[in-house]
């Protein structure tokens, strides 16, 4: 009797672990991730608005810089939103309308954001080779006819709006050759959105020739060695993208957010971030490593309006010494 | 013994229908399974398709914001290329199943999109009106593209989900009926386990009933067959051992009231000798009277019976009592002289 009560007890007991078992494993109809979810908090932190510029492959940026916004936040403790403008001179805008605290801007818009806004430079990329600068350059592909600048008479060249590889070097290059002193710019631009986007235009054909920071050349002929340029052209080097930050920015905030650039190469995920933005780190800068920029503004004096970048030139901050610019 | 042999009957028992119920629920569980993942991958699918149809609506509508001046950053662009890359990878893996029909889809919207985007990306920062007209045909073009694409893919996602409900609803009803089958014999087995089970109990008990109801009966010859190993066997032995004894003592009573029946019959015959040799002599001197011949004949008949009495005695084979009064037994000569 015991022997039976005990049997019919597990018996008992393995029927209701498998119907146990069936319940846990039956089929359930799961809910999908609802896309409005409600955020249950609203962030405390305050919120660094970055700007970027569309130098090249618009949403290679954004990635790129995503996981740098992602490292500031964890070092700096301050949110960051990314806020990558469609042109050049609307990071300038952004700026000078303050819906952003700091941007990472070519040299030409940093001029001019210091010039118009007051804005702080604070930290430049340095490139995995050591290169912390960059040049202008005025390209065309290996097989064109276009051996020299005089060739560009007529002719249609790509560039990019308020950059100084793309719109004041090409000026430039022509009022320091004096080929045309009435007409500098005889040649019809072609602006393009991003670096990347001329060297398409140019690869088409809609564009004789480009202009372009160097940087990005080097690195197209790298991914692309069928591709053979032919340089015409270079400028003085200027220093690749800085970071600035708004006049109206809390120092401390500031400074924080200079400390976490610089120290960026000294921990490892730093050097990952680094990795992916293809640089080996960031280094001090200030508006005096800007002074190609200003001796080419200064050189084009009156032409400034042919770069075709709206508003006044940027002024060369007092005490800045002068250099040479070009170099082609 | 019986007890083991009885656990031993219940747990194949229940064994079997564990085991039955155990294989009905795993198969009925693979079934729900499959009819599971057909709805809920659908669902996803077709939400994911979906959501790729807005995307492409929502960055060609962000592009014109952009191109008009309205808007000028591209955040918002980002997000839905992003989450057209995300729902696009996603449509490779949503469906838990391989769906051949749709591989040869999936390469072309992946390279769709990637065209897609680029020229998306070109069109947003361009101020060239020749590269905005050759940009904006591509993208147009690459879009309808994506569209006719993730639309031949949802048509083809419901095929395949069709054709896989119509499976799983087939394969459930065969699976219902086979364990109605199966569990149809898994009853028959044990209701003829049971049966076994009642006669390996029934069957002695019914014969030592029979057994004890002749013993009863005084028919102390009668024994038990119980070929069985188990308490029923033991009790069978015991049985039959107690009929024995029984018998036993029985004959032993007989073979002295048999003894009884000798001497008494000895001592009788003796007394009737000489009681019948005076009667004759009695008969010879009564000269033909009635009353005394008569007298004379009830004597010789009485003595007659009393020694055809003892003589039965002699032939009593077992002993049955009768009431003789309210408080006394007496020997049922008939029925104890009976074959």
């Amino acid at each position: 009797m015991k022997w039976t009560k005990l049997l019919l007890f597990c018996s008992f007991v393995g029927l209701v672990l498998a119907v146990l078992a069936w319940l846990a494993y039956r089929p359930t109809i799961e809910n999908g991730p609802t896309t409005a979810s409600q955020p249950t908090t609203l962030p405390t932190v305050p919120v660094i608005r970055l700007g970027l510029m569309p130098e090249r492959d618009v949403f290679a940026v954004r990635r790129e810089y995503q996981e740098l916004s992602v490292y500031l936040q964890q070092r700096t403790g301050y949110g960051i939103d990314l806020a990558t403008s469609n042109s050049y001179r609307n990071v300038l805008r952004d700026f000078e309308e303050s819906r952003i605290d700091a941007a990472f801007l070519g040299s030409l818009v940093a001029t001019l954001a210091v010039d118009r806004t007051g804005a702080q430079v604070i930290a430049r990329a340095e490139q995995t080779s050591g290169i912390s600068t960059y040049t202008g350059v005025i390209f065309v592909p290996e097989s064109s006819s276009i051996k020299e600048l005089c060739d560009l008479k007529g002719k249609r060249l790509a560039g990019v709006r308020t950059t100084m590889s793309a719109a004041l070097y090409p000026v430039y290059e022509c009022k320091r050759n004096h080929q045309d002193e009435s007409k500098p710019e005889h040649w019809h631009m072609v602006w393009a959105g991003t670096h990347e986007s001329v060297i398409d235009e140019v690869l088409s054909g809609r564009a004789d020739a480009g202009a372009i920071k160097n940087l990005r050349l080097d690195a197209f002929e790298r991914t692309h060695p069928e591709q053979k340029f032919r340089r015409l052209a270079v400028s003085a080097p200027v220093p690749d993208n800085a970071l600035l930050v708004s006049r109206a920015m809390n120092p401390d905030v500031a400074a924080k957010l200079r400390s976490a650039l610089l120290a960026m190469h000294t921990d490892e995920e730093g050097q990952r971030v680094l990795k992916t933005l293809g640089l080996k780190r960031y280094v001090p800068c200030s508006v005096e490593d800007f002074s190609a920029i200003y001796d080419m503004v200064e050189t084009l004096g009156p032409h400034w309006p042919r770069t075709a970048v709206d508003g006044p030139p940027p002024h060369r901050p007092t005490t800045r010494p002068a250099s040479a610019a070009g170099n082609g | 013994m019986l007890r083991r042999k009885l656990l031993t009957y219940l747990i194949a028992m229940v064994v079997l229908l564990l085991a039955a119920s155990s294989g009905a629920i795993w198969m009925l569980q693979d079934v729900l399974d499959e009819l599971d993942h057909v709805s809920l991958d659908e669902a996803a699918y077709v939400d994911t398709a979906n959501r790729m149809g807005v995307a492409i609506t929502e960055i060609e509508v962000e592009l014109r914001e952009i191109q008009l001046g309205r808007e000028r950053h591209l955040d918002n662009l980002f997000e839905h290329i992003e989450s057209l890359q995300r729902d696009t990878k996603a449509l490779d893996t949503i469906y838990t199943k391989p769906m051949f029909d749709a591989h040869a889809v999936y390469p072309r919207i992946t390279a769709n999109l990637q065209v897609f985007s680029k020229h998306v990306g070109t069109l947003a920062t361009t101020e060239d009106e020749a590269s905005v007209k050759a940009n904006m045909a591509d993208a147009m073009t690459a879009s309808v593209r994506l569209r006719r694409d993730i639309m031949l893919i949802g048509q083809l996602m419901r095929d395949h989900t069709r054709a896989e409900t119509r499976h799983a609803v087939s394969k459930f009803r065969w699976l219902v009926l086979g364990l109605a089958i199966v569990f149809l014999l898994v009853i028959n087995v044990f209701v003829i386990l049971m049966l076994r089970v009642s006669q390996m109990v029934l069957k002695p008990v019914g014969q030592l009933v029979e057994a004890t109801r002749r013993l009863g009966e005084e028919e102390y010859a009668v024994r038990v067959q119980v070929d069985q190993h188990d308490e029923f066997g033991e009790l069978a032995r015991a049985y039959n051992h107690l009929a024995e004894q029984l018998q036993l003592n029985e004959q032993r009573r007989v073979e002295t009231l048999g003894q009884a029946a000798v001497m008494l019959n000895h001592e009788l015959n003796n007394a009737s000798a000489i009681i019948k040799l005076q009667l004759k002599l009695l008969e010879r001197q009564s000269n033909g009277s009635d009353a005394m011949s008569r007298s004379l004949r009830q004597i010789d008949e009485n003595l007659a019976r009393m020694t055809a009495t003892v003589d039965a005695l002699k032939r009593v084979r077992r002993i049955v009592l009768t009431d003789y009064t309210a408080d006394t037994k007496m020997l049922d000569l008939q029925k104890s002289t009976a074959e």
